[in-house]
């Protein structure tokens, strides 16, 4: 697990997730959380129903995690990388070139989407994601009735079948 | 060769030839020797470093997307709507099927499953013919297809299975009913599903006209639902085609022969419409020109006493796209080829109604489906 004060990426759907189960602040104070600009455009943005998921406004958001942008040249070499053999959102997509280019001392919250592991895994740092509830734990924080793919087991077994069969059946 | 060369590749093309500049220029802009390494690159055999990428999203002035997003359709002028002619919806409508004609080219192209091939055209039919023709060759096309009586209720599941169109049925704004697709790879029929049943059915046989001669006959882009002569012709015939498909002699003939006696007219036209599934007016012009409906009948008809409520179709509003697309896109979230924002996108969705989605045509949610109440507020 990340030790305190590791850079751990989020993407939207964490982002999405910790709020919903009252950890974000567990989490922004115990890492340095990082993300891409688009994840938070994207985690702010309400649904199509007009709910918001994270209901905060930007600038509180951006004091808690730090927002990156991303240049054409950096997706540019995810895109190479990753061959067009998953394809992702914008923010998704973004945060993984951010995971490219600083690749040493980060950490991945995973949030609850298979074809961001795969494209992990394809991109050989799939040990470096952690699921939500192990996280949590990881403050101190313990998840009430964590959906199953917030869970460590869940992730546990995506990344199990990933290694013996290099895909996902 | 791997597919991911050969799009980037292809769409180096498109846009090299959009801006009119040679493979030599294009090679040397990109600080190569000669035109066959572009030549290589632009059919996928060479692929390009990510720097060259970079380096040629500026010489082409394209966005790094266009070249590496397999969602983008680069195929122009591939769409014909059925619409009002004011409609206002068209633009965001066409991003709209966009989204979902590539995504249906995209999640096939992942599963490895072949392209619908499409051979079947409608023989002597041209845009000279006589609208009695198209008719004739509807009513060939019913036979043909077996469609039963009424036709309507097996329209679209003939059409999908025996003539490999794909039917989505759509939430599209109110003044956009339908849209026809034709792809090099395969025909798509988008059907506003709001609509009211009879509708639907008409629309669905009127697209079915323009996939089968869209070669000999394609359409414009927007079809404008005009009434009488302002119409264009082909627009005619594809009308004329459906009242045959839908209302072919020999059923119409059988069920008006049989209507109750001493029926008022519009009652006996609105019941023959409404047991071949067609509205009232579609149902009244086919008797004319059958000689039906005999003069002195037609006479006592008044055109405005013929619209009809909605059926209470027993199957009620279709499900939302099809089974197969929904097939495909439930595999690729599965396999986690796609991510379920990108899904969401791409079907103008939220991520969480993708579960329900994939749940009226029988798969378990592939999503993680929140139920719990945002608590964003809990100390920490």
């Amino acid at each position: 697990m990340p030790p305190r004060h590791a850079k751990v990426l989020v993407d939207t759907n964490a982002i999405q997730a910790a709020h919903r189960y009252g950890c974000w602040n567990a989490l922004h104070k115990y890492f340095q959380l990082e993300t891409a600009k688009h994840c938070i455009e994207e985690a702010l943005r309400p649904n199509r129903k007009g709910k918001r998921l994270v209901d905060r406004n930007r600038d509180d958001l951006e004091k808690e995690i730090l927002a990156h942008t991303v240049t054409d040249a950096q997706r540019a070499v995810l895109l190479h990388a990753l061959q067009g053999r998953v394809d992702l959102d914008d923010g998704e997509r973004d945060l993984l070139s951010i995971a490219l280019t600083i690749k040493t001392d980060v950490w991945w919250l995973c949030g609850p989407d298979k074809a961001t592991i795969f494209a992990m895994h394809l991109l050989g740092i799939i040990d470096r994601m952690c699921s939500l509830q192990a996280l949590a734990e990881t403050t101190g924080f313990k998840l009430a009735k964590p959906e199953m793919e917030c869970t460590e087991k869940w992730l546990s077994s995506i990344r199990t079948q990933l290694l013996l069969h290099g895909q996902l059946i | 060769m791997n597919h991911f060369a050969r799009q980037v590749g292809e769409r180096i093309r498109l846009a090299r030839e959009a801006k009119a500049m040679t493979q030599e220029a294009f090679a040397k802009a990109l600080g190569q020797n000669n035109h066959q390494t572009v030549s290589a690159i632009e059919t996928g055999l060479r692929q390009l470093q990510p720097s060259e990428l970079t380096r040629a999203c500026q010489i082409l002035q394209q966005p790094l997307s266009f070249f590496t997003d397999p969602y983008v359709v680069t195929d122009s002028r591939a769409f014909s709507y059925r619409a009002k002619p004011d409609s206002k919806d068209i633009g965001a409508f066409e991003r709209k099927a966009h989204s979902l004609i590539s995504a249906n080219r995209r999640f096939r192209e992942m599963l490895d499953e072949p392209a619908a091939p499409f051979g079947q055209q409608l023989r002597g039919l041209t845009k000279q013919s006589p609208v009695y023709q198209a008719t004739a060759v509807g009513e060939r096309v019913y036979r043909a297809l077996r469609l039963g009586d009424p036709p309507a209720l097996r329209l679209r599941e003939t059409i999908e299975a025996a003539c490999k169109v794909m039917v989505l049925f759509v939430d599209a704004p109110q003044s956009i009913s339908g849209a026809a697709c034709h792809l090099p790879d395969g025909d798509f029929i988008l059907i506003n599903r709001t609509e009211a049943s009879f509708r639907r059915h008409f629309d669905l046989g009127h697209e079915f006209f323009h996939i089968l001669t869209w070669i000999e006959m394609p359409p414009e882009r927007l079809d404008p639902e005009l009434e009488g002569k302002e119409k264009p012709k082909v627009e005619k015939l594809a009308d004329a085609f459906t009242a045959g498909l839908l209302m072919p002699y020999e059923v119409v003939s059988k069920r008006w022969q049989a209507r109750q006696p001493n029926l008022d007219i519009h009652d006996a036209i609105l019941e023959t419409a409404k047991e071949l599934r067609v509205s009232g007016k579609a149902m009244y012009w086919r008797l004319v020109n059958t000689s039906l409906l005999s003069k002195p009948e037609q006479d006592l008809v008044d055109p405005d006493k013929l619209s009809r409520p909605d059926d209470n179709d027993p199957s009620g509003r279709p499900n939302v796209f099809n089974a197969e697309f929904v097939r495909r896109l439930h595999a690729v979230l599965q396999r986690g080829l796609l991510s379920a924002r990108k899904a969401s996108e791409l079907l103008d969705c939220d991520p969480d109604d993708l579960g329900s989605i994939c749940a009226d045509y029988g798969h378990p949610s592939p999503v993680c489906a929140p139920t719990l109440p945002t608590n964003a507020a809990a100390p920490c």
